[in-house]
């Protein structure tokens, strides 16, 4: 009670304190006494400070612009830095709700300007670039095969880019705002720089290739497939008439002794990393091509070809991860020394091996395949080195920290939790300052998880989640990502990108794909400000965004044009109108089943992943569900209803011959061929169609037991090994005498694959139902027919029990005679039946 | 607390004019005023809240609002949507509530935010805020009645500081 009036009233006391300090009060009472004659009252200046506020966060820069030019209240409401502060954290941060509490995508904030207003002013402009800007993007095909590597030229006014591609082993220069190519390639032979002719201007052999620029210079060291490393160094870029390019090779006794895999440029520029599939690493100076250290392993590491390298100069570590997830850290490299010294060698360096753990619930069969990603980033403790690392196929990846004081204690930490399928992309966003550095992990689903870098992990056994992800394509996997501190663009398997605002994850932008039906997908992105430059496979498609002109200009004009054609335009219009809507349909459509498809396929991946089961497992659990109750069911049917049992068990023969997956379409093509007997069709159960093995190992079955006896010349089918279904067993079509009655090819191919089946089913159906008069017709017509066959089945004593046994005997005649006879034997036997049947049908 | 059985519960409220509204507990509970000072009373239910800052016509419409927005969660902070364009939107109830000539949609920015109704306030700047977007000063003088107290010289001295801002 005593609180509750104390609370109100200050509320109200405050509420009152505001409306009489307010400054912008004092001015409207102020502007209201200069101006008598106005009849009403300017009110939204004498609004409390805190309402006022909350309007102007609702607006935007031209309004802010426009707000500041009425009057001087105004004004000085508007040059406050709070004013767009508070507008900042409602439109950019979703923050609504006060100063105080830290709004959650804080983390993601890289300012640019020092002030709020500069700030807001910063980015409203560039997102409404990025969105609204209407410049089309400008596409060339610098090679003529896929782009490996491009570098935007640095300190460049004008973009410049240069590609490289593996295939050819060139470097091309292309302006990518017009879209024009240079003339002439950067090559790793030494032709020089030519015209740009393909045939001519190529070397084989490249495996990998790395490009540092500087002002307007650029050194391309080149990988071999013979171990040998060359650099070129090339002035004057851009300048078509006076660029020079001078390859150097490295001395022989450098040379990796097999296919250099990796290179790594230092941040300067001055020096290089290679690794080789001889498993070393080799540290250059570029100016020279001299080879300053070879990095040795030591006594015991385990041998294996290197996959990636990168290097924290900083802190003198170098990384280069092996296939088997072991990645070798050398510390204590430092170029300063040895660049003086001139004796690199004489600096100590330790090795230290890393074994990474596996990954947590390995499928079957999962073995630790080829390192995919490898990056160095900073640290918050001055004397740790942060090293990121992912393996193909893994839908998690690793950070490892290395202590540069106390070099063995290396701590490894999993992330995890976020993308849905194998990781296909990270891109490290890393702060040096007190921001949060980020890694974005693009997965095979189309999803981007971001993870805390420097996210520290108290629980041993425990990993790190991501702590935001959103789903940016539904077309496919992710493979490329980049983010500038307004914009993260995205690039997907099917080549088309998506821009989004860093801050609200709005979408902002689609770029589609440049290269129809691409295989790869978007290859690289590189964002600046406001330019765009994507690479798909060997095409490169830039844009550019341009300040968005007002509409105004635009809806005056407009009524003066439509004068003088309005039929023809009204028609036109309509039309247009119709064909716009009935693609947009068609494309909503499609979207609307991708999406389905897709989402469905987020939602099961994430609803087992929280069973914590993965997909086959999952399949195998319903697989065993089904077979138990289908075994249930038979076995059901077996006790009550004697006489289905047999036809259960003739579709457990027809199921049979899938068990050996070689004659998988053998089975399939027979399944659904009909029964030719018209008289039989009364009576047929179809087989129903069941793909999946029922039974583990070997089949022991009758029929396969049968089959191959038969065919090794009447030997005891129990000594004979049971063989895998084999569609050579089976007496082909070819060999199937034509002298038969039976003239369609189906129904040749039904009888004959199957002849097994069919005798001993009527044969126990004959006997099951001989007391039945319409039977006994059939019954007597077949024995006269075929003595053989019923007497074997009528001798069986318990009908309806065993359809193997039952087989087993009918076809134990089979071995008595010939292959070929038999066949036509039962062809015979098949259309007997099928008279008979019809007899007793009469 | 005891949520359910204050469903039934009334509410008086008295405004600066004199003028006394019962409105049901949950409506009148919008505002965090209110529902803070109904707390501390307790159950003496006969009380009447007195509202001195607000006039009968302007809690009419006010409590128009609650009425309609009775049922409304308490929005969570996490689920704020993340597209920027969303946050500037209004529902389509709302902007035909709001559609009120300019004296009133003063009180009501006034009203919400003494009585702490976040959500109306909200719908009132926002409102605001859209009627002097793309518009010049001038025409945002003469709709707000704001007069121009800049000479000559200032108003271009304004203009030429502001020239980074625009987009070129």
């Amino acid at each position: 009670m005593q609180i509750s009036s104390h609370r109100s009233s200050s509320v109200v006391r405050d509420h009152n304190n505001l409306f009489a300090s307010s400054p912008l009060q004092k001015r409207a009472q102020h502007a209201s006494i200069g101006h008598h004659d106005n009849h009403k009252q300017p009110w939204l200046l004498s609004l409390p400070q805190e309402s006022l506020n909350h309007i102007t966060k609702y607006l935007d820069v031209p309004a802010f612009l426009a707000l500041t030019r009425t009057c001087s209240a105004l004004h000085a409401h508007v040059n406050e830095d709070n004013t767009w502060h508070s507008a900042f954290n409602c439109q950019f941060l979703g923050d609504d709700v006060g100063y105080d509490a830290r709004p959650r995508n804080a983390g993601l904030l890289r300012r640019v300007e020092r002030s709020w207003m500069k700030e807001f002013v910063y980015r409203s402009n560039l997102l409404n670039r990025w969105e609204r800007s209407k410049t089309a993007t400008v596409g060339h095909t610098p090679h003529y095969s896929s782009i490996h590597t491009m570098q935007l030229l640095a300190d460049s006014t004008y973009p410049s880019l240069l590609t490289a591609s593996l295939q050819y082993g060139v470097v091309a220069r292309s302006l990518p705002l017009t879209g024009k190519i240079i003339k002439g390639y950067i090559a790793a032979s030494e032709t020089g720089l030519g015209i740009g002719n393909p045939n001519a201007e190529f070397a084989p052999n490249i495996t990998a290739c790395a490009i540092s620029t500087s002002a307007n210079t650029a050194n391309t060291v080149w990988g071999h497939g013979n171990g040998e490393v060359a650099i070129s160094h090339t002035t004057k870029v851009m300048d078509h008439l006076k660029t020079s390019s001078k390859l150097i090779r490295c001395r022989v006794e450098d040379e990796h002794i097999g296919r250099v895999v990796d290179i790594h440029w230092a941040d300067n520029g001055t020096h290089f990393l290679t690794a080789g599939v001889d498993g070393t690493v080799k540290l250059w100076r570029a100016d020279d091509l001299k080879c300053l250290w070879k990095l040795e392993r030591q006594a015991g590491t385990p041998d294996g070809p290197c996959e990636k390298v990168v290097a924290d100069f900083g802190c003198g570590v170098v990384a280069a991860s092996l296939a088997n997830g072991i990645v070798l850290l050398w510390t204590n490299i430092n170029m300063l020394s040895a660049e003086t010294d001139g004796q690199f060698t004489k600096v100590a360096s330790n090795a230290i091996q890393v074994s990474l753990p596996s990954i947590l619930n390995p499928p079957e069969g999962h073995s630790r395949s080829s390192c995919t990603i490898l990056l160095s980033g900073p640290t918050r403790a001055s004397d740790k080195s942060y090293f990121g690392i992912h393996f193909e196929g893994e839908d998690e990846w690793y950070r490892i920290s290395l202590s540069t004081i106390a070099p063995h204690a290396c701590e490894v930490v999993r992330f995890k939790g976020g993308p849905l399928g194998p990781i296909r992309s990270l891109y490290p966003y890393f702060s040096e300052d007190e921001g949060t550095s980020i890694v974005f992990a693009g997965d095979e689903l189309g999803r981007v998880s971001l993870f805390d870098w420097n996210a520290q992990i108290f629980d041993s056994a425990g990993s790190i989640p991501s702590f935001r992800r959103f789903d940016a394509h539904d077309d496919g996997a992710i493979t490329a990502i980049a983010c500038t501190s307004c914009v993260i663009v995205t690039g997907s398997s099917k080549g088309s990108t998506n821009i989004w605002d860093i801050l609200t994850f709005a979408p902002l932008r689609t770029i589609p794909s440049p290269v129809l039906r691409s295989n790869t997908g978007v290859g690289g992105i590189i964002v600046d400000r406001d330019l765009l430059i994507v690479s798909v496979e060997a095409r490169i498609v830039t844009w550019k965004g341009a300040p968005v002109k007002e509409k105004k200009s635009r809806t005056l004009k407009n009524p003066a044009r439509n004068k003088q054609f309005v039929t023809a335009k009204w028609t036109k219009k309509l039309e247009l109108a119709k064909e716009v809507s009935e693609s947009r349909e068609c494309l909503d459509f499609e979207h609307e089943r991708t999406q389905r498809s897709h989402s469905r396929e987020r939602a099961q991946l994430s609803s087992l992943q929280s069973l914590g089961l993965d997909e086959v497992e999952a399949v195998e659990y319903v697989l065993m569900l089904s077979r138990d109750e289908e075994e249930e069911r038979r076995r059901a049917q077996q006790r009550h209803i004697p006489a289905d049992s047999i036809f259960a068990d003739d579709f457990d023969e027809e199921m049979l011959p899938t068990e050996g997956g070689l004659e998988f379409d053998d089975g399939f093509r027979r399944r659904p061929t009909p029964i030719p007997s018209p008289a039989i069709t009364s009576l047929q159960i179809s087989p129903p169609v069941r793909p999946e093995p029922m039974e583990a190992g070997f089949s022991t079955s009758p029929l396969m037991i049968s089959d191959s006896s038969r065919r090794e010349g009447g030997l005891d089918p129990g000594v004979i090994p049971p063989s895998l279904g084999d569609s050579s067993h089976f007496p082909s079509m070819s060999s199937t005498p034509s002298g038969s009655s039976v003239s369609s090819a189906s129904r040749t191919r039904s009888i004959s694959e199957s002849p097994e089946v069919k005798p001993s089913s009527w044969s126990a159906l004959l006997k099951d139902k001989a007391p039945m008069k319409a039977t006994t017709v059939a019954a007597a017509g077949l024995a006269s027919t075929r003595p053989l066959t019923t007497s074997k089945s009528v001798s069986i004593p318990k009908p309806g029990v065993s359809g193997p046994s039952l087989l087993s005997a009918s076809l134990r005649k089979h071995s008595i005679g010939s292959v070929t006879s038999d066949e036509d034997e039962d062809l015979r036997l098949a259309l007997e039946l099928s008279l008979a049947e019809s007899l007793s049908m009469q | 607390m005891s949520t359910t059985e204050d469903k039934t519960r009334k509410v008086k409220l008295v405004t600066s004019d004199n003028e006394e509204f019962e409105v049901d507990w949950e409506v009148a509970t919008r505002s965090v005023l209110i529902k803070h000072m109904l707390e501390d009373i307790g159950e003496s239910e006969e009380q009447a809240i007195p509202l001195p800052n607000v006039t009968a016509n302007v809690l009419k419409k006010v409590l128009e609002w609650c009425e309609h927005h009775r049922k409304d969660p308490e929005p969570a902070p996490e689920s704020s949507d993340d597209n920027r364009k969303r946050t500037l939107e209004i529902g389509d109830w709302d902007a035909k509530f709001i559609q009120v000539d300019q004296e009133m949609l003063f009180e009501i920015i006034l009203a919400a935010n003494y009585l702490d109704i976040k959500a109306l306030l909200d719908v009132g700047c926002k409102t605001v805020a859209n009627m002097i977007k793309g518009k010049q000063p001038e025409e945002i003088r003469k709709m707000f009645n704001i007069v121009n107290d800049f000479t000559p010289e200032e108003e271009a001295q304004i203009k030429k500081e502001n020239e980074w801002a625009e987009d070129r």
